[in-house]
């Protein structure tokens, strides 16, 4: 053991903060961004759960300010001390969690004693009032090289704002982490990933499980809430997995369609963005055009996890990532989850059945 | 130093000093009290020479410079300029007076309008300068009583801002910064005003303070005929009635509260802090009862 190499996980989190309208920010004060994990031991995983909490303190933006200045032909005046709001209420705190789920082949840690998370490089920028866009680096330490396997998860939640000057985070539902190791035996690397949108909490839940692989341990997410993109892009996508055989699906997406706002969703990024339509097309036409040939490249993938990610309406996101490793094949993973290959291959783009280790796979959950 | 001075008049005036009354200030000589005032600036001078010059009539008396034996109406003193005044001491009734003291500021804004200034004519300052003069944006003083009044006097500021960027066309008066109806006399019946010796600003400042400082003397039934005096002798529909509505709301007691807070030991804030408060509320009711006036008016002139 003494002999392996220690290696270090490393996360890159690019993720956008959205503030209600009346809570935008006029002045940052402070902001910081902390991990706040606990380790244990479960079965013969280590699992490092907990939170990184984006804190801090700003000024609300003055939303009178426009009121004010076309109140301002007829009133003229000012409010008496007494009228005058606390300070406090001027100033907001910031309190965003961000959710870490990370677990671990027990045989990857020496002592968990010895794992440390800690968020290397922090930045963050505004590009609007109401929108905080949080660059960081996050490290996992203490971890060990070995011929086993890792798996790694990150949970991804966003906060909800269940009133117009409380911050909430809604509580997570972590019953779902286990299975991803059902038995105990399963020594997939895993990344995980849940978000939660909306503040229903008992609406429609969407799901996604990927598999991935495993590489150097290093993993960047992209979950841009700030990135407008077009729903009908995600739902594109959605369209293949109606006709999928998972027909959980369809009740879902038919169900997620109806808050539907397009002023919302416009997708901007031009060099990932593929055409609903001729998603649509595809669809209408054959189910085994969807499962062959002409798909997006596979970076789409990520592209596509970012989308689902980051739909401010959604319910909730749960994605599995599974890194393969050395002797995987797509039907052992298949059959692992409990999922039909060739959906893995839709899900994934995938446009052959061969993968190779350290490639990465989503996995779809399915809703419980 | 004193003593040179009551030489130099004794030598350049027609009356005979006796005696300091406050010394280096206020004389008494055979001709009655006089004031001594030593000016640095000659524009300065100057300006406070024309507008008592013009402003003295058969119905108003000014603190005019007295005439030297050689009929100068300042004398060179060292490197500066000395002149002299009269001093009266009986104030000059308020309450039914309304129409003198309204003719009186109605004369003062009209000159301060047509005399030349080395100033812009017109408001300059932006927002920014503003929130930076009025001490807006102190937060780091960490009072908490001050930080929960910053933003409403911000708004305040805009509200400035918006009113003179309307009125941007209109000539602004040049006043003292300060009018206090102290400053007013009764000399043989007659309202007879002292002016003082401050550079004179840009602004209808003054005129703000003379308004507090007469509502906290009479009522404000009275200082709405007074505000009517002097509509009849200076317009103020028109637009000055809106500046006059400006600078009062403007958030001069934050900067004065911040200056207080700056140039004193924490043992008086407290003191500060609740004269400030004051100020804020007493202020804000001048505000109220002034555009009250003003919409009071522009009905007269609808119907």
């Amino acid at each position: 053991m003494t002999e392996r190499n220690q290696s270090t996980l490393e996360f890159s989190i690019e993720e956008s903060v959205w503030l209600n309208k009346g809570q935008e920010v006029e002045e940052l004060y402070t902001v910081d961004l902390n991990p706040e994990v606990t380790i244990e031991e479960v079965d013969d995983q280590i699992c490092i759960k907990g939170y990184l909490c984006l804190t801090g303190e700003y000024r609300c933006a003055d939303q009178t300010e426009e009121e004010t200045a076309s109140e301002e032909s007829t009133y003229l005046g000012y409010r008496s001390f007494s009228q005058l709001n606390e300070v406090s209420d001027d100033v907001v705190k910031l309190d965003h969690r961000f959710p870490v789920d990370i677990t671990l082949p027990k045989n990857r840690v020496l002592d968990k004693d010895e794992l440390t998370v800690t968020v290397d490089d922090f930045n963050y920028e505004m590009p609007t009032p109401s929108c905080i866009e949080v660059f960081a680096a996050v490290s996992v330490s203490g971890v060990y090289e070995n011929q086993g396997y890792v798996s790694e998860g990150f949970e991804n939640q966003e906060s909800v704002y269940e009133n117009d000057d409380v911050y909430e985070t809604r509580e997570e539902d972590d019953e779902d982490d286990h299975e991803l190791y059902e038995g105990g035996s399963n020594p997939f690397p895993i990344l995980e990933f849940e978000s939660r949108r909306s503040p229903e909490p008992d609406e429609h839940e969407e799901e996604m499980e990927y598999k991935a692989e495993r590489r150097e341990p290093q993993v960047e997410f992209l979950s841009r809430s700030e990135e407008r993109y077009d729903y009908s892009d995600a739902y594109g996508h959605l369209s293949d997995l109606r006709n999928s055989d998972t027909s959980e699906y369809e009740e879902e997406y038919e169900e997620e369609e109806e808050p539907y706002r397009p002023d919302e969703y416009e997708y901007e990024e031009n060099d990932e963005e593929y055409d609903y339509e001729e998603e649509i097309e595809e669809n209408d036409d054959h189910e085994e055009v969807e499962s062959s040939s002409h798909r997006p490249p596979r970076e789409e993938n990520a592209l596509y996890l970012t989308k689902m990610l980051t739909r401010e309406d959604e319910e909730l996101t749960k994605m599995k990532m599974c890194i393969i490793q050395a002797g995987d094949s797509l039907d052992s993973i298949a059959g692992r989850y409990d999922i039909p290959a060739s959906q893995l291959m839709r899900v994934n783009r995938l446009e052959s059945e061969e993968i190779e280790e350290g490639q990465i796979l989503y996995i779809p959950v399915s809703v419980r | 130093m004193s003593m040179d001075i009551l030489e130099l008049i004794e030598k350049h005036y027609p009356l005979k000093p006796l005696h300091w009354k406050h010394k280096n200030e206020v004389l008494e000589t055979d001709a009655g009290t006089k004031r001594v005032r030593i000016w640095t600036d000659e524009r300065t001078m100057t300006w406070h020479f024309n507008w008592r010059e013009q402003l003295e009539s058969n119905t108003l008396l000014t603190d005019r410079m007295i005439r030297t034996l050689d009929a100068n109406w300042f004398l060179p003193f060292e490197d500066h300029f000395l002149t002299l005044h009269d001093e009266r001491y009986e104030p000059f009734p308020k309450h039914s007076h309304e129409q003198t003291w309204g003719m009186l500021l109605g004369k003062l804004l009209s000159q301060g309008i047509e005399q030349p200034i080395y100033e812009n004519e017109h408001f300059s300052e932006t927002r920014e300068q503003m929130v930076q003069q009025y001490g807006v944006d102190r937060s780091d003083l960490n009072i908490p009583i001050l930080n929960r009044s910053l933003p409403e006097a911000k708004r305040r500021i805009r509200t400035v801002e918006t009113i003179r960027n309307r009125y941007r066309h209109l000539k602004i008066p040049s006043l003292e910064p300060s009018i206090l109806t102290h400053q007013g006399k009764r000399v043989h019946g007659r309202l007879f005003w002292q002016g003082g010796n401050e550079p004179p600003e840009r602004s209808m400042y003054g005129l703000c303070d003379f308004l507090s400082d007469w509502r906290l003397a009479t009522d404000t039934k009275s200082m709405y005929k007074l505000l009517d005096a002097i509509h009849d002798h200076f317009p103020l529909e028109g637009g000055y009635d809106q500046l006059l509505a400006a600078d009062l709301i403007a958030p001069r007691e934050v900067q004065r509260c911040v200056r207080r807070l700056d140039s004193t030991d924490d043992h008086s804030v407290s003191e500060i802090l609740d004269q400030f408060e004051r100020e804020w509320e007493s202020n804000r009711t001048l505000v109220e009862e002034v555009c009250r006036w003003i919409e009071h008016r522009a009905k007269k002139v609808i119907r």
